[in-house]
């Protein structure tokens, strides 16, 4: 079996010492770290995301692939910045501002970087605005807002419109995320998205940070 | 009332079962590892401290009950916040099944010492003599408000650290609130928690059956 897609399946079983074996062999070999990481890497995790909406594994079986595959990058990294290599976007990812949940916005974020993008978490209880000076500093791409109560929920849609007062809100893609939190709740605030599950939203923003580049293309 | 003496096993099976992780799962004997090798260390990072005190309810009672003798039991249950720093610090270390399995850890001991509460909360209402017609709990039976109200009964700040944002919502985390409301028969005691009244459907420790109403939108 190639060494590329013995990555992927050590990855997707969460071997963590034998994925990282892996793409040092790999690297070792002469293997493009961009190959290692979108065939390799990448690859075992799309295929554990449609696993997971299809109730064949379930949240633990994700955590451990993602586990392997940040080991498998803690190796790449380094090989994929000498290169220029881009990720796939960047994402703002924090919970509003009264609300100290954090548990499932780790899940997103966790989900965001196994499918290649770079993650800036800015923590929770976090004021609007560090949504948009974090944005505005590391030229993000998407903004993604969590909240888990109901009494915060209301906190997404100041970020919002503390956004459109700014003038960048077309700037970015808003996701938003929590239990109280539907896809009316989403339209009528103005994000742009909804995600019911932490793999779905990574899905929803490859497929929406693609699109929003092909539009400026 | 301050109870920091519990005795609680976290249970293992309720843990997986929070997470989600049966035994045909292909990770299982991997999880039971995680799981066994960080028990020891939660158990030190778990802080637990309920507080009960009698207080005024006022407004905050909803219309439908009937508040007898105008006072509450408010109770607030804490496991403090190394446990939930912890889990953070897993997952930003990209340790993520240990970062979920030390919250659901969290979370079950948490639950069981609710149940320990019965017997504190029983001997309170004895010294009264009043019993417990029904246990509130916000948001779905009570506003998020009573929480802010219950944290000021039992002096939660200064006996046990605990704190409340704007929102209503408790630091630590992992700290719940009930409110008992009385009874003038001591006999009558409702005091465990109401699965078929919560709105948390998807809970895994869910005890009934739930009836979903799909709404497809436009």
């Amino acid at each position: 079996m190639p060494i590329i897609q013995e990555i992927s399946q050590f990855m997707q079983k969460g071997q963590t010492k034998q994925v990282k074996a892996l793409v040092q062999q790999a690297l070792d070999e002469g293997y493009d770290p961009k190959e290692i990481l979108n065939d390799g890497l990448l690859e075992g995790m799309m295929i554990i995301g449609p696993k997971f909406k299809k109730n064949e594994i379930f949240v633990p079986e994700v955590l451990v692939a993602a586990r392997a595959m940040n080991a498998g990058m803690t190796i790449l990294e380094p090989k994929l910045a000498e290169t220029g290599a881009e990720p796939v976007g960047k994402v703002v990812i924090g919970t509003v501002k009264g609300d100290l949940h954090d548990i499932g916005k780790n899940l997103v974020a966790m989900m965001f970087k196994s499918v290649g993008f770079e993650v800036y978490d800015i923590g929770v209880d976090a004021e609007a605005q560090a949504f948009i000076d974090k944005a505005e500093e590391v030229d993000a791409d998407v903004i993604c807002i969590s909240a888990l109560l109901t009494t915060t929920i209301s906190k997404m849609e100041e970020c919002i419109k503390l956004m459109k007062e700014k003038g960048v809100r077309d700037k970015y893609i808003v996701m938003v995320g929590g239990a109280p939190v539907n896809n009316r709740f989403a339209r009528q605030i103005g994000a742009d998205y909804y995600t019911p599950d932490a793999t779905t939203a990574a899905e929803v923003a490859i497929n929406a940070t693609i699109k929003a580049r092909n539009d400026l293309m | 009332m301050k109870i920091t003496k519990f005795e609680i096993k976290i249970c293992r099976e309720s843990v997986l079962n929070l997470i989600n992780c049966h035994h045909d799962s292909k990770i299982y004997e991997t999880v039971i590892k995680e799981y066994e090798e960080a028990l020891e260390e939660v158990y030190k990072k778990l802080h637990p401290v309920a507080l009960l005190s009698f207080g005024m309810l006022g407004d905050l009672c909803p219309d439908q009950y009937e508040l007898w003798g105008g006072e509450a039991l408010f109770g607030i249950t804490s496991v403090g916040d190394e446990i939930s720093t912890w889990s953070s610090e897993l997952f930003a270390t990209g340790d993520y099944l240990r970062g979920l399995l030390v919250d659901a850890m969290a979370d079950d001991y948490l639950f069981q010492m609710d149940h320990q509460l019965a017997e504190p909360i029983i001997s309170l209402c004895r010294q009264k003599k009043c019993g417990v017609s029904r246990r509130l709990e916000a948001p779905q039976d009570i506003s998020m408000a009573v929480q802010k109200t219950a944290l000021e009964t039992t002096d939660g700040e200064a006996l046990a650290g605990i704190r409340i944002t704007e929102s209503m919502m408790f630091n630590p985390v992992k700290t719940t609130c009930q409110v008992y409301l009385l009874d003038e028969n001591p006999k009558h005691l409702r005091i465990v928690h109401d699965c078929s009244s919560c709105p948390n459907v998807n809970c895994k420790m869910r005890k009934t059956v739930v009836n979903i109403t799909v709404d497809w939108g436009d």
